[in-house]
């Protein structure tokens, strides 16, 4: 079940992939993928290319996918392990969605954030008081860690 | 996915035959300036690097610059369309994404991308470009002290490392440089850890490894000439940033580990604000015999655990092949670096167990695991561990260690102890959470031969040499401490080192044969794995003699339990 299913994903990912986001599995296993985020250009995070990794649990789609960014972001929802606070990764996960859906809410995610769930609070703070800080800081680390 | 095979041989039949109709191999792309544009594909055969070519039109980028992305993954200049094709099912129709990159550093950025795509990978490319800007900015003081000074404050890398890359490299690195990551933080702990973030990114960088060379060198050359480092500390230089309070909490706040560090326990942000303990601490350094000493027998250890036979192959192996596993999986993913951290706050200080037998698998993880690892910890033993005064008990540990060792029968019953039973090693909350984490540690640990290779007697000279030198460390420290007018027990107060739980280290080499929980009655140890039994009770265990005796078996590992009953052992 899972498998058909993941399968039936990635050939629409193929097809018609959402327009800044990409996956595919990692080697042969179609439980283990990889996926880029191209930075949106409405965010600081523009111009950076983020990778993530994508562990399907075996009774998928029922279980939400453990979705992880393997490169560095200053985000106030994504910290340093690159955990990923996002409601539809965890309780409000459905069997509805896809990984291109959750791909998507992760680019919009980093369009706009959501300080007031923060994994980071020091970034959320920082998000709140002194956008231009955080904008600034996120720019740097997008430079740094994702160009 | 399952129509694949006979996809790639239709295609293939095609070039081959029918040439009009290859022409209909079309690609789409999609420009991240929001451009959409379809390129036809004449030539499977052609490289990544000659369809950047025919894209720099139509995206308006220069190939140089370009990245081209398909299925999550940054294609290499040199693959073609055809090895594409075979491997992730390339077909016509799909869409690739177009990525500017940056241009200067496009040649170092873009090759590692490619390689660290297999997700342990980070960012690689931006470590040297980080490390190396933050040298110039400080480092316009004089020579090596600008180096120690102006490589201090790298968190960006630092606390980038949880990506890791710079973790198989440190630990394929020679015992001298692994040593350097050792023992630097060992000597400069007190350095308000900062140092050992500086050890860190050293390592850190070990995609740079010039950059990492350098530091190295410094390293070497500083610890060969003590009177060097001893001018260091003297400088102006550093009396001004232990003077200065607020300097040293920048520097210190700037590592994400430290802060955490301290968020997690406020006195020892307490006793890092202090200048006085700075000071004191630098006093230490001047002393350059100490040091020497210091340096002289981690280098030792290390270099007894690099010239074990067996031991130092299946270590590397076994933890080359755990990290990726470890990075991804989320809350170990800081590989030792946070979480070393907190669980080092609750139970023990990673290094500290080491004269205990049991744990000492634990020893050597730190400069090897991670570069992560090493600051964490060190950075744990340089303000946790050391304010506690050197009790007598961990003395008697070593020696009740060095008595095991002198004498061969005992060695040879202790040590086919050690080989006979994983749950030495397992009863170790360590080891077993790594256990837990992944299950090729879980099978090298039930491995006889892994113990066997593991528990040489160098592994447990070296373990001891190593908890010796600790132990002068931590005196040292305490009476600095003593002198600066703390209280040295201030900060164990989160939880004293001799814990009851498995792998107390105070607890000589004898008591670790004694299974923890072999006293316990059966409502204590009910009592004692409620957390685990809870979890197992969910997963639908509900014979709870039957789950206690997993546990104790495994020491309170719910993965290791659950593997043991589901196989009837």
């Amino acid at each position: 079940m899972a498998l058909k299913r993941i399968s039936k994903e990635l050939v629409d990912l193929g097809k018609d992939p959402p327009a800044n986001c990409s996956a595919g599995p990692v080697g042969d296993d179609l439980f283990h993928w990889q996926a880029t985020i191209i930075g949106p250009p409405d965010s600081p995070y523009a111009g950076g290319v983020y990778f993530l990794n994508i562990h399907f649990p075996t009774d998928y789609p029922f279980k939400p996918p453990k979705v992880q960014f393997t490169t560095k972001i200053y985000h106030p929802n994504i910290n340093s392990n690159g955990s990923i606070c996002l409601d539809i990764l965890r309780e409000q996960w459905s069997p509805a969605l896809t990984i291109s859906k959750v791909l998507l809410s992760i680019c919009s995610l980093l369009t706009d954030p959501n300080p007031d769930d923060p994994l980071v609070p020091d970034i959320a703070h920082k998000y709140k008081t002194n956008r231009a800080k955080y904008e600034e800081e996120a720019r740097e680390w997008t430079r740094r860690y994702a160009m | 996915m399952e129509g694949e095979p006979p996809r790639t041989t239709s295609e293939n039949e095609m070039t081959t035959s029918n040439e009009a109709e290859e022409s209909a191999f079309e690609l789409h792309f999609k420009s991240s300036t929001g451009s959409k544009f379809t390129l036809p594909v004449q030539d499977l055969e052609e490289k990544i690097e000659a369809l950047k070519q025919r894209l720099a039109e139509p995206s308006g980028f220069a190939p140089e610059t370009m990245r081209v992305i398909y299925k999550g993954r940054v294609l290499k200049d040199a693959e073609t369309l055809r090895e594409l094709q075979e491997k992730y099912g390339l077909e016509s129709g799909h869409t690739m994404h177009l990525v500017r990159g940056v241009r200067p550093a496009a040649a170092p950025a873009g090759a590692p991308t490619g390689s660290a795509l297999p997700g342990v990978g980070g960012p690689v490319p931006a470590t040297p470009a980080s490390a190396a800007s933050s040298a110039p900015s400080l480092g316009s003081s004089a020579g090596s002290a600008g180096n120690l000074a102006g490589s201090t404050p790298t968190p960006s890398s630092a606390g980038f490392d949880m990506f890791g890359q710079a973790r198989a490299a440190t630990w394929n690195g020679t015992a001298a440089n692994a040593s350097a990551a050792t023992g630097a933080p060992l000597g400069y702990a007190p350095d308000a850890a900062s140092t050992g973030a500086n050890v860190g990114s050293a390592g850190a960088g070990g995609g740079s490894s010039s950059m990492q060379r350098l530091q190295q060198q410094m390293q070497q050359a500083l610890l060969a000439n003590p009177n060097a480092m001893q001018e260091i500390l003297s400088s102006p230089l550093m009396e001004s940033m232990a003077e200065n309070p607020e300097l040293m909490r920048a520097l210190m706040m700037a590592n994400p580990q430290i802060r955490e560090m301290i968020n997690q326990n406020p006195e020892i942000g307490h006793v890092l604000n202090d200048p006085g303990v700075l000071r004191q601490t630098l006093q230490l350094m001047r002393n350059p015999h100490l040091m020497q000493e210091m340096m002289r027998t981690s280098d030792r250890a290390m270099a007894n655990i690099e010239s074990m036979p067996g031991g130092f192959d299946a270590l590397r192996r076994l933890y080359t092949d755990i990290q990726g596993p470890l990075e991804s999986s989320g809350p170990m993913a800081p590989g030792a670096g946070a979480s070393t951290f907190t669980r080092a706050t609750p139970s023990n200080p990673t290094s500290s167990d080491t004269g205990n037998g049991r744990s000492s698998t634990t020893l050597p993880l730190p400069p090897s695991w991670a570069a992560g690892a090493t600051p964490a910890t060190t950075g744990n033993n340089g303000s946790q561990m050391p304010w506690s005064s050197p009790d007598l008990s961990e003395e008697a540990a070593v020696r009740a260690t060095r008595a095991i060792l002198d004498n061969p029968e005992l060695f040879r019953l202790t040590q086919e102890q050690f080989i006979a039973s994983d749950t030495f090693l397992l009863a170790n909350p360590m080891v077993s959470a790594m256990a837990a984490m992944n299950p090729q540690m879980m099978q090298a640990l039930q491995d006889v031969q892994f113990r066997r290779n593991l528990f040489t007697r160098e592994f447990f000279e070296s373990t001891l040499a190593m908890q010796e030198a600790q132990l002068r460390f931590r005196r040292a420290i305490h009476q600095a401490l003593l002198q600066s007018g703390y209280d040295p027990a201030i900060a164990t107060t989160p939880q004293p080192m001799a814990s009851a739980t498995a792998g107390g280290p105070r607890q000589t080499r004898g008591a670790t044969f004694t299974d923890p929980t072999a006293q316990m009655t059966r409502e204590q140890l009910e009592q004692h794995f409620a957390t685990q039994l809870q979890q197992m009770r969910e997963m639908g265990f509900f014979d709870t003699d039957a789950c206690i005796a997993a546990l104790r078996a495994t020491g309170g590992n719910v993965a290791a339990a659950l593997d043991r009953l589901l196989n009837g052992s």
